[in-house]
């Protein structure tokens, strides 16, 4: 018998699934800014499809999960309650103990931790406080004929920071998310399979949370060895 | 090799704007013809200021003076200064700088960023809808490399505009001040001689500059310092992160998530 809690919505993992090939696409189409080496080795043609991709993309990017607000208000206050949860002495001692635990983790032993990690209630907070920045300031400069170099510029230098950001982010985001690193593995199911964790898995990961759901039972579900 | 520059002498200048047209003859750029497709500014000048089709503009200023109206006008476009921020933060190189002094724009590699349009302190490069990219004055580089003048130059039928070695350009320029001033007008003054690291457009200000429309004491904007620096930042940052990511994996080897123990003990139970 295998105890599964269901974690994330086929919604929530359908937005996440969709925002992540956008963020990929926008971050390669966004090279030809980057790095000058890239328009002048692939010619025009590069540039014209990066443009062109960059804006379709830029479109999902801002528009599902704006879709996904409207579909289910309640999901993204949840998010938030989650992002903007009182700090208790785990979360502190979460965040403590992490520089250790990421060199360490077979002498580091991390406290329980609610329905979001306290690290990743920061990144995540980072993340989306950028993206929604990104998101506005790359309607501005599409808007660019229309707008006065000041306000471009502004919009410029917030996108360049934005991008920053996020692109660091995204690194640590991937390493622990795709379960890249020892204890995170198999945690990429909860995005991109069917957004169970196994009991085990949310004990070790969210402790206080999996205790919660647990006793609630409403999100558990139990699967028989056949 | 030697630094070119056009020197504008608004004292000469009759506002005639045959180098309005000019240019857009030489460079193939359209005009809008139509009754009142442009937007009235409230005195001679047409348009109200560069636009994508656009690169070059004189512009008016009007007194009333003893006697009539007194004109100030002003030449404006791109003055390809020697330390041009625009081509600092073009990602594209389809903005470079020659010896000669221009700044010069290959709309072949421009991608329409519009990083040029958000730092230049005189806001010259505009975005050309029409075909994607930024529009801006190129000194008429094709027709310097073989010898001949910029076409707004040449057309100049008061001669306020001329163009030669940078060095000539500006003793003329002050030259001509000291005239102005002798003969009553002391607000005249040299534009582009210091101003960003030294100017390629210089232009003799009848009236002082901001009468005829050109900043005092330009700089780039802050916006530019910020590109010069995400980008390196960003660079460094991703690959620091993804270093010490790349330690963490190393010194987790061969460890194991305790699951096995938990879900033994739930088997049990």
């Amino acid at each position: 018998m295998t105890r599964y809690i269901q974690r994330h919505s086929r919604l929530k993992r359908w937005v996440h699934g969709i925002n992540t090939v956008s963020c990929f696409a926008l971050i390669l189409t966004g090279l030809v800014l980057f790095i000058p080496g890239v328009p002048q080795a692939f010619g025009e043609a590069s540039v014209a499809f990066s443009r062109l991709g960059h804006r379709v993309f830029g479109v999902a990017f801002v528009v599902i999960p704006l879709v996904a607000l409207v579909v289910a208000p309640k999901g993204f206050v949840h998010i938030l309650q989650n992002l903007f949860a009182k700090w208790d002495a785990d979360d502190r001692k979460f965040m403590a103990l992490f520089p250790k635990y990421l060199f360490a983790p077979q002498t580091t032993h991390m406290p329980p931790q609610r329905a979001v990690k306290s690290g990743q209630r920061l990144s995540d907070g980072a993340l989306i406080a950028a993206g929604i920045l990104i998101g506005i300031s790359g309607v501005v400069l599409w808007a660019g004929a229309y707008v006065s170099p000041a306000v471009l510029g502004i919009a410029l230098a917030v996108h360049d920071v934005c991008f920053g950001i996020i692109a660091a982010i995204m690194v640590v985001h991937v390493y622990l998310g795709a379960g890249v690193w020892q204890p995170y593995r198999g945690l990429v199911r909860l995005m991109f399979g069917n957004g169970r964790v196994t009991e085990a898995e949310a004990r070790y990961h969210w402790g206080h949370w999996a205790e919660e759901e647990l006793a609630r039972g409403t999100n558990v579900i139990t699967e028989y060895a056949e | 090799m030697t630094e070119n520059a056009i020197l504008y002498d608004s004292s000469k200048c009759s506002a005639c704007k045959g180098c309005q047209v000019q240019c857009k003859q030489w460079n193939n750029l359209p005009s809008s013809l139509g009754k009142d497709t442009n937007e009235f500014t409230g005195s001679y000048q047409s348009m109200a200021d560069l636009n994508g089709d656009t690169r070059l503009l004189i512009g008016f200023d009007e007194k009333a003076a003893d006697g009539g109206i007194e004109w100030a006008f002003g030449r404006r476009s791109c003055f390809h200064c020697t330390d041009p921020t625009c081509v600092s933060v073009c990602p594209s190189g389809a903005l470079s700088k020659l010896d000669d002094g221009t700044v010069r724009l290959d709309s072949s590699k421009c991608i329409g960023c519009k990083y040029c349009t958000a730092v230049c302190p005189f806001e010259v490069p505009k975005y050309r809808a029409s075909s994607g990219v930024s529009n801006k004055c190129t000194l008429c580089d094709d027709r310097t490399t073989a010898g001949r003048e910029p076409a707004c130059v040449q057309t100049c039928p008061a001669a306020a505009l001329s163009y030669g070695p940078r060095e000539d350009v500006i003793a003329a320029g002050k030259v001509r001040v000291e005239e102005l001033k002798t003969a009553g007008f002391d607000k005249a003054e040299l534009y582009g001689e210091t101003e960003m690291g030294g100017m390629h457009v210089l232009a003799v200000a009848k009236f002082g500059l901001e009468a005829h429309g050109y900043k005092r004491n330009p700089k780039a904007p802050t916006a530019a310092m910020i590109f010069d620096l995400m980008r390196p930042l960003t660079a460094l940052g991703v690959a620091g992160i993804a270093a010490v990511l790349s330690v963490s994996f190393l010194a987790s080897r061969g460890y194991e998530r305790p699951d096995a123990a938990v879900d033994a003990t739930k088997e049990e139970n």
